[in-house]
């Protein structure tokens, strides 16, 4: 995690290579929980995985984000976890003149690239060393592959893709070296511009840390604010190294309070954080969930695998206007929520309110000439699992009732579909899902934060197979003081 | 039983513990109740306990903390006195074992306010937990 110190930012951009990781970092061992790969929230029953199935889980999530097969993925993460001491050795080579390095995860052909104040040069080629201790033959293999089926199972990994990993592991990977020359200033300088500065960023309104971006050679400068112009102008007086501004509504923080996590007591009760937000009065950010998941226990908030005691603030409590709830602790809030199972997060990068909300006019037994809104929540893929998924649905109503769904209230009413809005389930699972325990958490549609999940009907309840679900507008957080975050 | 009002005063201390043993004789364990109108949802929030008798009501054990009164809607949920056992969403559930249940906390006010009908037994507690 960063640090908010400019001591501990400079280490995140120094010249070490383990800071240069740009995806998610490999660790040699993970854990996972009962039923998911290692997005669990939940340390029931861990399960260890070894450094093959951590690296084929998590290649799994880079070739999503880079379009690149699973194959190229596992090759990528290896030389980003292994090539560290050659990567160094070329960087050494540029001296002063040394302007940054990265990966470059979007080309077509991945390479590590050095910026340097010199003079372009040819490529090279880099090889990352094979992990002899990885080497299992055919027989070591298949022993392996019967005491890890119930592990793989879990973090649902096949055979094939753990043993792809192995292999790849245990033997060299090529990788290209690419320069970039005539950079404008070296990294050094860049570093020393921050270190000369750190009173003055610190009295910029909102400062959060100031970093140096290896790719675009900029010194980064990231703020609690919602423009950058202030910072910008601020900065302009004394920082004479190219830069730019970075929005952190809410602050940068160690640990964060986001939606889409598990709230939990001590006797058992479970719900979700819809979205970060903060209090009007105090300024204290933190998130908001469904009012019914109120209790005089303490609540608790599961950031991976920590839990933070959650704060109850006012509460909109089962009233025709909504249902909300707002908790904070000891971590800030960001205007991030978790969206789907994969574990990544989206910003916060909007509202709409239910006036803007498209309402279809179906009928529960009719599909209507107009469509209304496809929204999306976020919920377990079983009661109390720590396994999330989005599901979606088609609005029908944004003036409906907890109590009755027909009666006028402020309630968005989202109905189950066959194959998105405008189609009508008539049989199978449809679109739509939910499970008890997923009261509080975000709705959404992309990075636009709809509202608050807070009730559900179903037909196949023991399924999560939902005819319809509710959920309160982000509109209603000023009802309980508290203004939604947004980047 | 309470019909569309507040139950009585206690009549007895809230029970640290949920009492798992039966009834004594001739104490029939009630069930709370509310009045799920047609159309409505379900609150889905979920509460994972065991389930007891405690002041001769249904009841979700909480550890050390004073019991939770479920409320089920009419019709929803069976309790066969003779062999100690609720019957909900198909599953047979004895008393001591676990139960997990989706719903979300309520309080009687918020019942009232709302005009639904609901029946809600003096247990003991003021803990209670709307069941869809």
């Amino acid at each position: 995690m960063r640090s908010r110190s400019l001591s501990g930012q400079s280490r995140l951009t120094g010249y070490g290579f383990q800071a240069k990781l740009v995806f998610v970092l490999l660790s040699s061992i993970i854990f996972i929980g009962d039923f998911s790969p290692a997005y669990a929230q939940t340390e029931a029953n861990p399960t260890l995985l070894d450094s093959s199935e951590a690296l084929a889980v998590d290649a799994k999530l880079y070739a999503e984000a880079y379009g690149v097969s699973q194959e190229e993925a596992v090759k990528r993460l290896s030389i980003m976890l292994d090539i560290g001491a050659e990567a160094d050795a070329a960087e050494s080579e540029e001296g002063d003149d040394f302007a940054g390095s990265y990966f470059d995860n979007s080309a077509t052909q991945f390479a590590l690239v050095v910026r340097t104040k010199k003079a372009n040069k040819p490529d090279r080629i880099l090889k990352r060393k094979a992990r002899v201790e990885a080497r299992r033959d055919p027989a070591a293999k298949a022993k392996r592959r019967a005491e890890r089926k119930a592990a793989r199972a879990k973090a649902k990994l096949t055979d094939r893709e753990v043993e792809q990993a192995e292999d790849i592991l245990a033997q060299d990977v090529e990788v290209s070296l690419k320069f970039k020359g005539s950079a404008a200033n070296s990294l050094r300088g860049l570093q020393a511009a921050i270190d000369a500065n750190a009173q003055s960023f610190a009295a910029i309104p909102g400062f959060q840390t100031a970093f140096v971006d290896n790719k675009t050679g900029e010194v980064v400068l990231m703020v609690d604010a919602k423009s950058p112009d202030v910072a910008s102008a601020e900065a302009a007086k004394f920082l004479k190294m190219p830069y730019r501004i970075e929005l952190v509504p809410g602050g940068f923080v160690n640990t964060a309070l986001r939606g889409g996590q598990f709230t939990s007591t001590p006797t058992g009760r479970r719900c979700m954080s819809g979205f970060a937000a903060k209090h009007n009065t105090t300024g204290k950010t933190g998130v908001v969930t469904a009012g019914h998941c109120r209790t005089t226990e303490t609540i608790s908030l599961k950031d991976g695998v920590t839990n933070y005691a959650m704060t109850q603030g006012t509460a909109l409590y089962i009233q025709p206007s909504g249902d909300l709830m707002f908790l904070s602790g000891t971590p800030n809030a960001v205007a991030e929520f978790y969206a789907e199972g994969t574990g990544a997060v989206r910003s916060v990068t909007g509202t709409r309110s239910r006036s803007s909300t498209t309402v279809s006019n179906g009928t529960w037994s009719t599909v209507g000439t107009k469509t209304g809104a496809y929204v999306c929540h976020l919920g377990q893929t079983a009661p109390g699992s720590s396994t999330t998924m989005q599901s979606c649905g088609e609005v029908m109503s944004v003036n409906s009732q907890f109590w009755n769904a027909t009666a006028v209230g402020s309630y968005v009413l989202v109905r189950n579909t066959k194959s998105g809005a405008g189609t009508f389930r008539t049989s199978g699972n449809g679109t739509l899902r939910c499970l008890q325990g997923d009261s509080g958490g975000p709705w959404f549609l992309g990075t636009t934060a709809l509202g608050i999940q807070g009730s559900c009907g179903w037909v196949d309840k023991e399924n999560g197979i939902a005819e319809f679900a509710t959920y309160t507008s982000v509109e209603a957080f000023p009802s309980i003081g508290v203004t939604i975050l947004v980047k | 039983m309470q019909g569309n009002g507040q139950p009585s005063n206690t009549t007895s201390a809230p029970t640290a513990e949920a009492d798992n043993s039966p009834p004594a004789t001739g104490d029939a364990v009630r069930v709370a109740r509310w009045g799920k109108l047609p159309g409505g949802g379900s609150l889905s929030a979920l509460m994972v306990g065991t389930l007891a008798v405690s002041n001769n009501c249904l009841v979700i054990s909480n550890k050390n903390l004073p019991p939770t009164v479920p409320i089920f809607p009419y019709g929803i949920g069976v309790w066969d006195d003779t062999k100690r056992t609720f019957t909900y969403d198909g599953k047979v559930i004895r008393i001591g074992e676990r139960i997990d249940l989706g719903g979300g906390t309520i309080d009687l006010d918020t019942l009232e306010k709302a005009g639904i009908k609901y029946d809600v037994p003096d247990c003991g507690t003021t803990d209670f937990w709307l069941a869809g």
